[in-house]
């Protein structure tokens, strides 16, 4: 009985990113349904508290504006190819491709690997940026 | 052989040449798939292929020049859920009377049941689809037309639904007297400009009924919104008229009648709110005139954000509602003057129909639910009402910017919206 409690609490208190609920969650910046898995982002507060987000754009625009609730959050992206898979997005490679039409129209996609990016640039005539070049 | 195969390509060149010389367009009666390739191949720019019969398809069929293609007796096609429908790649083409089926689902690419790229002039036109992914989709179009379609969607497997009628990048379009349901967005623009979306019903949608977005200088009136999981949604555009509508039944967490977010300069008038969540939700919204307007039974009627500058909210009726007005700060810039609330206590001694004692449609309740939302599980207690009575006396914590100082005794005749949804 004992563990069963300390591992309930324990579950409670993980922290992470946690899975979108599509059709049902709201973008924590622009108030759409998440209608699209591969293009979700969520920033995950030091304290624990997680917003969810339609789009990369939505997601560094709110990170930016309330950059002081947002100290010591993690920020993550879905992995384009694999919408349930959430990447750091520290660590993700970016491709922009207008053809990617993403909810907010910031037309960028997250991708685990480089050759995956790459070769996504390729087939939808976009090119590869970085984390820094989203919102230029 | 060889001279069987020359004069067959001679015949063939006759057939051509004096089909163009003439330059009258044909019209040929075509009821299977084989025969209808050939004659797609064959025809000329401004034919007619009148369509009969049943069609069951692997590929989807590709129109690159100006045809006119009419279904008689609604015939069907079934794409058998691998590839798209029709596909126009010309201007001037025309869709009329088609039954198209199952059109294959992706998260990668927009299959759709008719797609439309880089033409204009289109025209789609009492045409059923059934299961399309994407129902009908145009980009980058101009001046086309789509009327009288009945678009259905299959809503079981969320996420891979597209949007009922979709378009980006395009212009001067008229959709109307369409049926959207079951699909993600009834009715999505990106970045379509000079447009009108009228008549049209869109229910049942997964997400909204109608979905602006960067979308400048349209106008859409006397649609239907009914039953849709988030409502209506006009977002980050200038300059859109709306006009008559009915928004109804969008009951949910985050459901709203119509959601507001970063709008300049329009107009909304005539509609009526129907038992919504949030039957009007203004974030960011400047300078749109909210007229004659009917706000019924609604949770809340009107939340507008501190950050909506220079609206007008005037003439509107608002009966029956849990909440009437709620916002989120103490700025108030925005006119509320010269509505109808049917929550007015005040009196008019001089008869004139404008009550003396100004009306506070904010209630301290609200402000409380804005900031702690739990609370709501007070709401018609006594405690509360006590405390809407005290703060009715002393305003204390409600704006006391947001008020009406013309609060309307009746409901002026001028809302045509309230008095024909009785």
């Amino acid at each position: 009985m004992k563990f069963v409690v300390i591992g309930l609490l324990l579950l409670a208190c993980s922290s992470g990113p946690v899975k979108v609920k599509v059709g049902k969650d709201q973008c924590d910046f622009c108030r759409m349904t998440i209608m699209e898995e591969n293009f979700a982002g969520e920033i995950v507060t030091a304290k624990g508290k997680v917003y969810m987000y339609d789009d990369l754009s939505c997601l560094l625009k709110h990170n930016n504006q309330e950059s002081k609730k947002m100290e010591g959050a993690e920020l993550y992206i879905a992995n384009y190819l694999n919408g349930s898979q959430f990447l750091k997005t520290s660590e993700a490679f970016y491709v922009k491709a207008a053809a990617l039409k993403s909810p907010m129209a910031g037309n960028v996609a997250a991708l685990a690997f480089e050759a995956d990016a790459e070769s996504l640039a390729k087939e939808k005539d976009g090119q590869l940026i970085t984390l820094d070049d989203v919102l230029d | 052989m060889f001279w069987i195969k020359s004069i067959l390509l001679v015949v063939v060149c006759l057939f051509v040449s004096g089909k163009w010389s003439t330059s009258e367009a044909s019209s040929r009666q075509v009821d299977n798939a084989r025969e209808l390739a050939i004659l797609l191949e064959q025809s000329g720019a401004g034919d007619t292929l009148l369509i009969k019969g049943y069609y069951c398809l692997e590929e989807s069929i590709i129109i690159d020049k100006p045809l006119v293609l009419i279904g008689i007796d609604r015939p069907d096609f079934d794409f058998q859920s691998l590839s798209s429908g029709f596909v126009i790649r010309a201007d001037s083409v025309t869709l009329e009377g088609l039954v198209i089926h199952n059109i294959k689902r992706s998260s990668i690419n927009d299959y759709a049941a008719i797609y439309a790229e880089n033409a204009d002039y289109i025209c789609i036109r009492g045409n059923r689809v059934y299961n399309g992914f994407f129902g009908i989709y145009l980009a980058k179009s101009s001046h086309s037309l789509v009327e009288n379609n009945y678009v259905e969607g299959i809503t079981t497997i969320e996420q891979s639904t597209g949007n009922a009628v979709h378009m980006w990048q395009c212009d001067h379009m008229v959709v109307q007297k369409n049926f959207l349901s079951h699909h993600r967005d009834g009715v999505y623009l990106e970045f379509v400009t000079d447009s009108r979306v009228a008549e049209n019903v869109s229910r049942e949608n997964i997400r909204y009924g109608l979905h602006f977005m960067f979308s400048h200088d349209d106008e859409y009136e006397n649609n239907k919104f009914l039953h849709n999981s988030a409502g209506v949604a006009v977002m980050y555009s200038r300059n859109v008229s709306m006009i008559g509508n009915l928004f109804q039944d969008n009951w949910g967490d985050c459901s709203y009648g119509l959601l507001l977010k970063d709008i300049y300069d329009g107009t909304l008038k005539d509609n009526v709110f129907e038992r919504n969540t949030i039957a009007l939700l203004m974030e960011g919204t400047n300078r749109l005139d909210v007229r004659q307007n009917a706000f019924t039974s609604n949770g809340w009627a009107c939340k507008i954000a501190a950050n909506c500058e220079g609206n007008v909210i005037q003439d509107n009726s608002f009966c029956a509602n849990s909440f009437d007005v709620a916002t989120n700060g103490q700025t108030v810039m925005n006119g509320f003057d010269g509505n109808y609330w049917d929550n007015y206590e005040g009196y008019d001694l001089d008869g004139d129909g404008i009550g003396d004692v100004p009306y506070h449609p904010v209630s301290l309740f609200s402000v409380l639910v804005e900031r702690v939302p739990e609370s709501l599980m007070l709401y018609r207690s006594f405690l509360t009402q006590l405390l809407d009575k005290s703060e009715h006396v002393m305003p204390s914590v409600t704006p006391s910017a947001l008020v009406d100082n013309e609060p309307l005794m009746n409901i002026p005749e001028t809302n045509t919206a309230y008095h024909a949804s009785r």
